[in-house]
């Protein structure tokens, strides 16, 4: 039901502008979010690091280290979904009536990645959708739902 | 309201979601120079509940039609099927976490290298 409405709602909001403006700003995430997932995935390849999850602007990065922030939380500077959380979530959504399906700990862990991938695209894409505003809002969000959805 | 228990663990788990993206959201937002109103988190909560509920449907399935009923990582990779650069990512990561157990400590994400 959420993807249902945040879709739809998505689907709302191109209809109340003109056709010229949702096709091009749904170019630009797409365009923009592709390659810099790929250059992810090589980087990760390469080097293997934790940004393989956030590449819109990887150069950024290097601007943003924790060094001002408390030494104690080096070790978890990138936050990720609780793999516990997406355990619990996981189970409250599987349909089996026996209530048998089991996860094992590798595929939580890849689902919480999986998760942790669409939320940063998400944020990422509705950055790109309104480069000179200060806010992050509802309106980017519900412009970048519908391609999202389908990209991931 | 015979179904009140269910939907009250519902709303505690989004409400531990919602944290837990508004952690990544701010830390997000710091990088991009931005900041993000409580309704785009609360937006982007209910995307990601709603895509995990599609993803436990799923996966569920897959295991199913592979005669299983554990998840394991083949199941996930076959999530990613659509999206090369995505299943290169997690593929990459499902290594890293396999290399990592081998090798000792069992944290996939700890990663260690600070640039």
């Amino acid at each position: 039901m959420p993807p249902k409405g945040s879709g739809s709602r998505g689907g709302r909001n191109p209809t109340n502008k003109t056709s010229a403006a949702p096709s091009t700003s749904r170019a630009a995430p797409a365009s923009r979010g592709r390659p810099s997932r790929g250059r992810g995935s090589a980087k990760s390849a390469a080097s293997p690091s934790r940004e393989a999850g956030v590449n819109v602007a990887a150069s950024e990065e290097d601007e943003v280290d924790d060094d001002g922030d408390d030494e104690e939380e080096e070790e978890e500077k990138k936050k990720t979904i609780p793999p516990d959380l997406v355990t619990k979530l996981l189970h409250e959504f599987f349909q089996n009536e026996d209530g048998t399906t089991r996860i094992t700990k590798d595929a939580n862990g890849a689902i919480a990645k999986y998760m942790d991938v669409f939320l940063r695209e998400a944020i990422a894409r509705a950055a790109v959708e309104s480069p000179n505003k200060r806010f992050l809002e509802v309106e980017d969000l519900e412009l970048i739902a519908p391609q999202l959805l389908l990209d991931l | 309201m015979a179904d009140a228990p269910e939907e009250d663990s519902r709303e505690r788990l989004k409400a531990a979601l919602w944290y837990a993206i508004g952690q990544i959201v701010d830390e997000e937002s710091l990088r991009l120079n931005r900041n993000a109103t409580p309704q785009f988190i609360g937006m982007l909560t209910m995307m990601v509940m709603g895509q995990i509920e599609n993803v436990a449907i799923d996966l569920e399935s897959f295991a199913q039609h592979a005669g299983r009923t554990t998840i394991n990582t083949d199941d996930v990779m076959l999530l990613t099927r659509r999206n090369s650069d995505l299943q290169g990512m997690i593929k990459d990561f499902i290594d890293k976490q396999k290399a990592d157990k081998g090798g000792g400590k069992g944290k996939g994400k700890a990663a260690t290298s600070k640039r």
